[in-house]
């Protein structure tokens, strides 16, 4: 299973969002997309995902063109979870996780012991499962941002990608979604996750690509990427290196 | 102290004064007639020459309102508006009385004549309005010919008979029946007929459901004018199945517009064919047909 | 909510209140009618004045009740779920208002004198026409633009379908606007029903056919893709099927408003708020309502009928208000 973008081109607004982008997608590893704001993170993830119109290049899984499956094959293959994370009716937690397997259901039957399993698999991954029976709008946000992941997990896709999943959540929020994420990539899917945090980029990803307008202009390692020269240059900041015991961390300190 | 001579000259000349202002007044016959409502323009027709009407409103040119369309070609056709009167310098306007005419009341205020003449709600109305207009356009002997005339050939039309009145619907568009006190009830029931009116026991004009026409199944009926070249969902009940399933077996009358929208001579035409319609009904022995 | 009915059980219920609600409404009329004379007419051989008015005029009033009813429901359900907002419904954003000038014009030009099928068709077109609009200008579905496209179409096919009525030297027409702009299904016989019915059950299918996907999107238009829904087509189905069974339906009734408000939002908790079982709870809802305010205006003033809008908006508009006000909160994202 290879998740790959060929050269892929985004216009809208008369510019290039995204400028002849390659990439291939690992399964089994926690992957950070990275860069400044307005870099291209969240149009290369929908692109990726196929929810982008207007894009051009080619998007292969398998090897195949990812025109060319059906919409439910790429479904199943590929689950993404968009920034906004909002729903307008108060869906029990549990109805909305299985929305994720759509995809794989049959149309107007019940949902199936084998989708039942994978939510209530989903709904035990993100801690959730204790509150899967009250309304979603009732969640405070770290309960709800969870049941989302949840949905996107349920999907039980070989690929996962995340946008900024841990946006405005309070630090203990933020270190359980990458907690599970990283798990979630050990059991062998691909994780793409676009993230600002730094910190917790350099913490928890196996790899990192750095974008900057529209280009991937670095790829590899959290301790080859965020390099002075990179941070300066990309991010125009320079950050604090530290080390405690065996747990090194990198804070952005200062602007340049 | 004044002189004799003083005193009776004065007296000589106020009578004088006073005789002169009678004459004047006596021969005052208004020649430059405006008539601004359909319905006094039929009776102003019938009444004053047609050298002495200086205008009829344009509704007694539209053939769904007037009786006389061909003989008003060549009046002054108005509008009702108070500018277009003042324009034809008239000596009497001629309206129809309505609660609220803020025409009437412009026309008054800048010292206009003007004769109301009530719209007639029964035969006995068409005569009365005949006499005062003939009145105030100063033709009294030819509004009393004309109700003589009217008279004789109500006597002719009218049924008369121990036998129970029929009943008789007139439904208009959008379910629209009249009742009691109305034009078309009085004459209804000079022909031989009663209302819905009379029959369920209300006056004036009031909606009537199809079904409730289709109970009480009328010997006559009258549907109103089907306006074919101009639709609205008014010409939609023609089409309605129930309808076409009441007149399978009942008759059908079709009595002009005009005839019935207002009271004047005329009116007996809308008589004739009701009558007529009573005959074929239920005929009468000959001894009492006139 | 706890001990919620299941679905079934709801559905079970909502049958019945219609078929209630469709019996009486052949029962009461301005001539008293009991069920043994419903018996009658319909197994009798001879036909009577009876039977007419049963056959003629109080069946098809209560199958347009039922149609229209199912209409206004399903549309609003429908609508909410696609534009992920509970104040959408066809009324609301001047869809039927503009069906009712595609309708004006069918009839008052004379043109569904020579061709009967002008008159739906006419109307769906005036429906279509709005819809297209309305996405035009709603685009990524803030409430307010949204809510502000409705009036602005409403307002001028009001002041449009008033313009037609005005014009036509008919001199019933323009009393007849109050037909146009209340709504009514007085005295309508079964040439009306079979006009509409084949359009409205048309509707219906499209929108049945996009009920999936309606659950899914709830979470967003780009996760909706992402799961392997067809967003064009979903659109397109609602799109056709809003306004082809709506345009159907005003061609018939005139504008009836605020059934597709309030029916969605009463059983939206009864089926634990999927977007896609909402839909046939509301359709049969939707008929309940509009067949009971049907019966209502029957009732309350015998002599010269209430139009039926005006007692769907008696009740329609303060909901409406309370909802907005509820609502409130949300303008402000």
């Amino acid at each position: 299973m290879s998740l790959k973008a060929k050269n892929v081109c985004v216009f809208a607004h008369k510019r290039k969002i995204i400028d002849g982008v390659s990439v291939e997608l690992e399964r089994g590893s926690l992957i950070g997309l990275i860069g400044p704001n307005g870099a291209g993170k969240s149009t290369l993830l929908k692109t990726l995902a196929g929810v982008q119109s207007r894009a051009t290049g080619e998007i292969l899984i398998n090897g195949k063109l990812a025109e060319q499956l059906s919409a439910e094959a790429r479904a199943r293959t590929v689950a993404y979870l968009p920034q906004n994370r909002r729903t307008e009716w108060q869906l029990p937690a549990r109805t909305l996780v299985m929305l994720g397997r759509f995809p794989h259901r049959q149309v107007f039957k019940a949902p199936s012991a084998a989708c039942e399993a994978a939510v209530d698999r989903a709904l035990s991954v993100v801690n959730a499962t204790e509150f899967s029976k009250r309304s979603v709008t009732t969640l405070s946000q770290g309960e709800s941002a969870r049941v989302f992941l949840a949905r996107a997990l349920a999907v039980e896709a070989p690929f996962l990608l995340a946008d900024e999943p841990t946006a405005d959540m309070d630090p203990y929020h933020q270190i359980h979604v990458m907690e599970i994420l990283k798990n979630v990539a050990k059991s062998g899917v691909g994780v793409l996750v676009v993230l600002h945090d730094l910190t917790l980029a350099a913490r928890f990803m196996d790899k990192l690509l750095l974008m900057k307008q529209g280009q991937i202009v670095d790829s590899g390692a959290p301790k080859e990427i965020l390099t002075a020269g990179n941070l300066e240059h990309v991010y125009r900041i320079s950050a604090l290196n530290g080390k405690e015991g065996d747990r090194a961390y990198i804070i952005p300190w200062s602007r340049v | 102290m004044i002189p004799m001579a003083h005193k009776i000259r004065t007296i000589v000349l106020i009578c004088g004064l006073w005789i002169t202002t009678c004459l004047t007044f006596a021969a005052e016959k208004p020649n430059r007639i405006v008539s601004i409502n359909v319905c006094t323009d039929h009776l102003l027709f019938m009444l004053v020459d047609r050298t002495r009407i200086a205008s009829l409103t344009h509704l007694a040119g539209d053939p769904h309102n007037s009786m006389i369309v061909e003989e008003v070609q060549g009046i002054h056709l108005n509008r009702a508006t108070a500018e277009e009167v003042i324009a034809l310098a008239p000596d009497l306007v001629v309206a129809g009385a309505f609660n609220f005419s803020p025409t009437v009341t412009t026309l008054r205020k800048l010292g206009y004549r003007v004769k109301e003449i009530q719209l007639a709600s029964s035969l006995q109305d068409i005569k009365t309005n005949l006499t005062n207009l003939g009145r105030a356009v100063d033709e009294i002997e030819r509004a009393e010919a004309l109700i003589t005339i009217f008279n004789r050939r109500l006597k002719h039309l009218t049924y008369r008979s121990e036998k129970k009145p029929l009943l008789f619907a007139r439904y208009e568009a959008n379910g629209w029946t009249v009742g009691q006190n109305t034009l078309i009830a009085d004459v209804a029931s000079a022909a031989g007929f009663e209302t819905i009116g009379e029959r369920l026991g209300f006056t004036g004009r009031r909606y009537l459901s199809l079904e409730q026409l289709l109970l009480l199944q009328p010997d006559l009926l009258d549907l109103g004018y089907d306006w074919k070249e101009s639709p609205a969902l008014a010409s939609e009940k023609f089409k309605h199945p129930a309808l076409s399933e009441l007149l399978k077996n009942i008759a059908l009358v079709k009595v002009p517009n005009p005839a019935w929208a207002c009271g004047s001579p005329y009116t007996l035409g809308a008589l004739a064919r009701l009558r007529r319609a009573r005959d074929q009904l239920d005929p009468l022995e000959p001894r009492n047909t006139l | 909510m706890k001990n919620l009915p299941s679905y079934p059980a709801l559905i079970a219920v909502l049958l019945t209140t219609t078929l209630l609600a469709f019996v009486t409404s052949i029962l009461i009329g301005p001539t008293e009618l009991g069920f043994r004379d419903l018996v009658t007419a319909i197994f009798s051989e001879n036909p009577s004045m009876t039977t007419t008015i049963i056959g003629e005029i109080r069946l098809p009033r209560a199958i347009l009740g039922l149609l229209i009813g199912s209409t206004l429901g399903l549309t609003g359900a429908s609508l909410q779920g696609y534009l992920r907002n509970p104040l959408a419904e066809p009324g609301v954003i001047g869809v039927s208002t503009a069906a009712a000038l595609g309708a004006v014009l069918a009839i008052y030009t004379g043109l569904s004198s020579s061709v009967p099928l002008a008159l739906p068709v006419m109307a769906i077109g005036g429906s279509l026409i709005a819809v297209l609009i309305l996405r035009a200008l709603a685009g990524s579905g803030s409430i307010l633009t949204l809510i502000l496209a409705g009036v602005a179409i409403s307002s001028l096919g009001g002041a449009l379908t008033s313009l037609v009525l005005n014009l036509s030297p008919n001199p019933f027409a323009s009393l007849e606007i109050i037909f146009w702009l209340l709504g009514s299904i007085t005295d309508r016989s079964m040439n009306h029903v079979w006009l509409a019915a084949p359009f409205i059950i048309s509707g219906w299918v499209l929108l049945a056919l996009s009920a999936r996907a309606l659950d899914v999107l709830s979470l967003g238009e780009e996760t909706a893709i992402s799961l392997g829904i067809n967003l064009e087509r979903t659109q397109l189905f609602i799109i056709f099927g809003t306004a082809i069974s709506v345009g159907a339906a005003t061609a018939v009734s005139g504008v009836i408003g605020f059934v597709g408000l309030v029916v969605p939002h009463i059983l939206r908790p009864w089926v634990n708020y999927s977007p896609s079982r909402l839909l046939l709870a509301s359709a049969l809802g939707g008929a309940t309502l509009l067949l009971s305010a049907d019966v209502l205006v029957r009732l309350i003033t015998p002599g010269t009928e209430l139009k039926l809008g005006v007692v769907t908006a008696f009740f329609g508009a303060p909901f409406f208000l309370h909802l907005i006000l509820k609502t409130k909160a949300t303008f402000n994202t």
